[in-house]
């Protein structure tokens, strides 16, 4: 099978919409603004912080906020120099800053991005750690969620709860690389012999 | 208010916004560094203040997508309806290609603004017309 054709590519698991469990958006929202609209999305690795991030710039886009992002990688430990710009930009009313993986900065950048921001409207971030924010949401992975996942990608793969459950227990909880296995598998798959794809 | 509600359902009654790019004889597979030719055309609900066509490849498959933006075409915008011929020199690579952890494809992508209408179309760039298959047999 052709990349491009894995009903597993991440460009697909990156469209895959954020599902909120247990409560709805204007719940979310609601409690996001009694916490002073700052906060954090806490959660494992691959478990969906970053779809809730992009979830929640809709719908705060959709109540009219400007919404600036930042997106840091592993093991960032100071704010890029284009970074700093955006936040620049970020720190004014009417502004919401987003910031994926905050705790990958260090200390002392970290209260830096905090004390600037309080000109911002609101601050999210989505973090491993408990400490930084008080809590909007935390991402629990299921193998509900994950099994719900796998018949949204592809149908021919919906599963019993019981194998989505081993599934997720061999990626210790973290959906994305969960759902990349069965990307693997695809590509392994018979149809992807030589000459049969 | 109203007016514009009453335009808006007008407009989504008459099917637009609508932009389409229609390549000459159907054509999408070509040689490295030939020429695509064919037709952009476009129906707004207002005047286009600009039309552009992207030529563009992107990656997908089990790792991060990447992307390139090649060329760009900015064609001659007027009115709310219109239509323009173009023509492109397609670049010399990269090939497009499919293994089992990526492939690259080639868009041709046409925006009309301020609406933000697109279409697009995927053409094959390779040798002989033929998407690079990393995986095949020889």
């Amino acid at each position: 099978m052709r990349a491009r054709d894995n009903p597993f590519a991440v460009q697909r698991l990156d469209r895959l919409a954020y599902r909120l469990a247990g409560e709805d958006w204007d719940t979310l929202l609601a409690r996001l603004d009694g916490l002073g609209r700052r906060g954090a999305i806490l959660g494992p690795e691959g478990s969906g912080k970053t779809a809730l991030l992009v979830a929640l710039e809709e719908r705060l886009a959709a109540r009219g906020c400007r919404v600036v992002g930042l997106r840091l990688h592993r093991g960032q430990r100071r704010l890029a120099g284009e970074q700093r710009a955006r936040l620049d930009t970020a720190c004014a009313p009417g502004t919401v800053l987003l910031v994926d993986g905050a705790d990958e900065l260090g200390a002392l950048e970290w209260h830096r991005l905090r004390r600037r921001s309080r000109r911002a409207a609101g601050l999210v971030i989505a973090v491993h750690r408990e400490d930084l924010l008080p809590t909007l949401h935390r991402c629990a992975p299921t193998p509900a969620l994950l099994a719900e996942l796998i018949a949204e990608l592809h149908p021919p793969c919906a599963c019993e709860l019981p194998e989505a459950e081993a599934l997720l227990t061999r990626h210790a909880g973290n959906l994305r690389t969960a759902l990349l296995e069965l990307y693997d598998r695809h590509a392994a798959s018979p149809e992807a012999a030589p000459g049969k794809d | 208010m109203n007016e514009t509600f009453g335009d808006a359902v007008a407009a989504a009654q008459a099917g637009l916004p609508e932009v389409r790019i229609e390549l000459e004889a159907g054509r999408t597979a070509y040689e490295p560094g030939q020429e695509v030719r064919g037709t952009a055309w476009w129906r707004l609900e207002r005047p286009a203040v600009g039309v552009a066509l992207h030529l563009r490849w992107t990656t997908a498959g089990r790792g991060d997508e990447d992307s390139e933006l090649v060329r760009t075409l900015e064609l001659p915008a007027g009115g709310a309806a219109g239509r323009a011929p173009f023509q492109m020199r397609l670049p010399d690579g990269p090939y497009s290609f499919s293994g089992k952890l990526v492939s690259l494809t080639w868009h041709l992508e046409l925006v009309a603004e301020p609406e933000l209408a697109s279409h697009r179309v995927e053409l094959v760039i390779a040798p002989g017309g033929r998407e690079v298959r990393l995986h095949a047999s020889p």
